[in-house]
């Protein structure tokens, strides 16, 4: 299982992210027009291990989850729950993601969305 | 001038001269070819020359290696390692062998004097280590 495949079971298996989100999870971008609140997540990096003796298939990678909504409030709570549904939790694929940072944008007010967004290594 | 890469550097141990097991995922390390005991101070007191007068007393530290590996506990090398840490038998031999195209490499008796494991909340398991030369390796170039 691909660690993005496993990110989305964890995510739609978390009630309170589908609570929020129902079935609208996004891997690297969302659809056009997307309807809020909805999450789109992407890998943004990788680390992988090396050894005298060539790779280690230990790859550190990072993703960011950006969650949209239509209030600054619903964004946040959004990517507390998209948090609480990764942090230290073993995902499908044997890794155990890791909260390494949060951040929070401006609105975009022509879009009358909100986001927040929790960056995981993985 | 020639430059080499550093990686594909190997290290071998057992208790086989020489020793022909590839120790298995090694990540960074630094070989030490023995530091030199501290020269005498032989200067007379003429001072004419204005610097001080040394001797070589002729003896150094055998060879040295320490590195970390990406440790695995069930791998065969490994446990070898951490074995003739917990219990050396006096017959253990180490070879490093450089990535050069001639494979310059040092190889002799050796003793593992440290074998630590690192536990950070992330990143990869590993164990850090050093192999002492237990007298004067056989360099070969």
């Amino acid at each position: 299982m691909t660690p993005s495949a496993a990110i989305v079971a964890t995510l739609e298996a978390a009630a309170d992210v589908t609570a929020i989100v129902g079935t609208r999870i996004y891997s690297i971008d969302a659809p056009d027009d997307p309807v809020a609140p909805y999450v789109v997540f992407q890998q943004i990096g990788a680390n992988p291990g090396a050894s005298h003796d060539g790779p280690t298939g230990a790859t550190e990678r990072m993703f960011q989850f950006a969650c949209f909504a239509s209030t600054a409030k619903g964004a946040r709570a959004l990517r507390d729950a998209v948090s609480a549904a990764l942090d230290g939790v073993e995902i499908g694929n044997g890794d155990i993601p890791t909260l390494e940072d949060e951040r929070e944008f401006e609105a975009d007010e022509a879009a009358g969305i909100y986001r927040a967004d929790a960056d995981f290594s993985v | 001038m020639a430059k080499f890469k550093t990686k594909g550097l190997v290290f071998k141990f057992e208790t086989a001269s020489p020793p022909t097991v590839v120790i298995a995922q090694l990540g960074d390390g630094e070989l030490n070819l023995g530091e030199r005991e501290g020269a005498l101070d032989v200067t007379t007191h003429d001072n004419s020359t204005g610097e001080i007068d040394k001797l070589d007393v002729g003896f150094k530290e055998p060879w040295s290696f320490t590195a970390e590996i990406f440790f695995d506990p069930a791998n065969t090398g490994h446990e070898a390692i951490r074995a003739a840490h917990a219990s050396p038998e006096g017959t253990e031999r180490g070879m490093i062998v450089l990535p050069d195209t001639g494979s310059a490499q040092i190889t002799g008796l050796v003793r593992i004097t440290s074998f630590t494991v690192p536990v950070p909340v992330k990143g990869a398991l590993k164990a850090n280590i050093t192999v002492e030369g237990m007298a004067a390796g056989t360099w070969t170039q």
